[in-house]
């Protein structure tokens, strides 16, 4: 073992003069996993850490020290000690395996109707069930009735007829709505502006859920240092871009340890590196295993919601068309779909698709969407076009995306 | 997404954050860490946090030597390492 160990440094050394961050990577990992002494790898990791940031000659010296671990690694290598060190770390992670994530139901909708006579819309929704440490999605067309569900769910908006039940918060059907919905945290579209500072209005809002004293100030503290807030906390509301409105309105929610989150358009103002932040924030806390939270989020980002949602809902004018597991979305369905980014004409991609087994194509303004067979996969489709000299600029399966909902009419 | 309860994938993932200097994920992920495995350590998380971005408000306002903030960037990595360790082994239920 010990010769294949120095055989293996030997490459890493290698790529570490050609290529310092690649060797560096592959430093830390091996480090990780033949090294008992954790010390090693958080040694490879700060070096690591260092070379993104070093001139030339800062980067040589780093590199000699990078290499000093990778014969740390082998000259202190002990079966035994790995073994052991690996078998303690393992017990750990077999303990704290065993804590399931919570996923009580926090909110049921059954029979969910409201109707607006003057303009003939009708919402409809059958059955909803969030849950802790679920994320569940909502897309739609505009004007389609995502807004008037999430103000019922939120207790803005009062249904005509149907149920709501809160079996976290009130499982005994006694709670009075004014309380039950100050259980609830509502994010809409359109941010309403804070007034004073905005350390003031969390703090407050902390305040005004019972939150005081030593727990208000912590409470706070952890939800701007978690949502990365701290270097804004001295500005005013109108000197915050858009994306920092968002996440503060987003810590106002959180920081008093709500259950339920009803985000309305969250990323609709978001630059795309944002829109990713924000994402991933929201999928970390919700599936929190301390602090699980529900959530609700419309958005018509449909590739990054579908990204990080559990449940998908899809509506069209006021009725809720499909409700389902994500990982089960396009399950049953009859034919593949894809979306294709190519600099051709109609004639001039049919010509190269006429050998191809594809039942239909169709251009959106902007893309080319073909459909196939079942049998017929992506990769199928881009090695035909590649093959042929086409140059694929862009390239989706959308057989498991809702974004097929929007053009059933094509299929 | 690494699971919540798979404490050693979301232990890596914070480790391969400060390795990438993704600084900003580090120490978010570091607060998660610890609010779900071993809660008596969420305000030296915290305080963490503060110190980083408290660098990186220095760093902008230009008020601090580009020697000095790669001093202190380290040393606050180091100490996201150090919490990440103390806090995988006393996560360990007695």
């Amino acid at each position: 073992m010990t010769e294949q160990l120095k055989q293996r440094v030997e490459t890493i050394l290698l790529v570490l003069r050609e290529h310092p961050t690649r060797g560096a990577d592959l430093l830390v990992d091996f480090a990780r996993r033949f090294s008992a002494d954790p010390q090693l790898e958080d040694q490879a990791i700060l070096l690591k850490m260092e070379l993104s940031e070093a001139g030339p000659e800062a980067q040589k010296a780093i590199v000699e020290k990078l290499e000093q671990i990778a014969h740390a690694v082998v000259s202190h290598y002990d079966p035994q000690a790995l073994a052991a060190f690996n078998a303690k770390e393992t017990a750990i992670a077999e303990v704290l395996q065993k804590r399931t994530p919570a996923n009580d139901l926090v909110l049921e909708a059954r029979d969910l109707k409201k109707s607006y006579p003057g303009s003939g819309f009708t919402l409809q929704l059958e059955h909803l069930e969030l849950r802790l440490g679920q994320i569940t999605g909502l897309v739609g067309e505009n004007a389609t009735g995502k807004t008037t569900l999430f103000r019922i769910l939120a207790g803005d908006l009062a249904q005509d007829s149907g149920e709501l039940h809160f079996p976290l918060f009130d499982p005994d059907h006694r709670l009075s709505w004014p309380a039950l919905k100050g259980k609830i945290a509502y994010v809409p579209q359109e941010l309403p502006a804070w007034n004073g500072s905005l350390e003031d209005n969390l703090r407050f809002e902390a305040a005004i859920h019972g939150i005081g004293g030593a727990e208000n100030r912590k409470a706070v503290n952890y939800i701007v240092q978690r949502l990365g807030l701290g270097m804004h906390l001295d500005k005013t509301w109108q000197q915050l871009s858009g994306g920092y409105k968002l996440r503060f309105a987003l810590a106002k929610a959180l920081v008093w340890g709500a259950k339920l989150l009803i985000l309305d358009e969250p990323l609709a103002f978001l630059d795309v590196k944002t829109q990713l932040l924000v994402l991933n924030d929201l999928q970390n806390l919700a599936k929190s295993l301390q602090q699980p939270i529900a959530v609700l989020l419309s958005s018509q980002h449909l590739h990054e919601t579908e990204a990080v949602a559990d449940q998908l809902l899809f509506m069209r004018e006021g009725q809720v068309e499909h409700l389902g597991q994500r990982s089960n979305w396009g399950a049953g369905r009859t034919q593949n779909i894809f979306e294709i980014g190519v600099k051709l004409s109609y004639p001039e991609l049919a010509l190269h698709l006429e050998a191809f087994n594809h039942q239909k194509l169709w251009n959106n303004g902007m893309n080319w969407f073909v459909v196939t067979p079942l049998s017929v996969s992506g990769q199928d489709l881009l090695q035909h076009l590649t093959g042929r000299g086409v140059g694929v600029e862009y390239f989706r399966d959308l057989s498991h995306s809702v974004k097929t909902r929007f053009y059933e009419d094509h299929l | 997404m690494i699971p919540p309860n798979d404490i050693l994938g979301r232990r890596n993932e914070i480790k391969d954050c400060v390795a990438a200097a993704d600084m900003d994920k580090a120490v978010r992920r570091l607060i998660d860490f610890v609010r779900d495995f071993i809660e008596e350590m969420e305000d030296e998380a915290v305080l963490l946090s503060m110190d980083f971005y408290t660098l990186k408000q220095e760093e902008r306002m230009a008020t601090v030597k580009q020697d000095d903030l790669r001093l202190v960037r380290r040393q606050i990595a180091q100490r996201v390492l150090l919490t990440l360790n103390d806090a995988f082994n006393k996560s360990y239920p007695a």
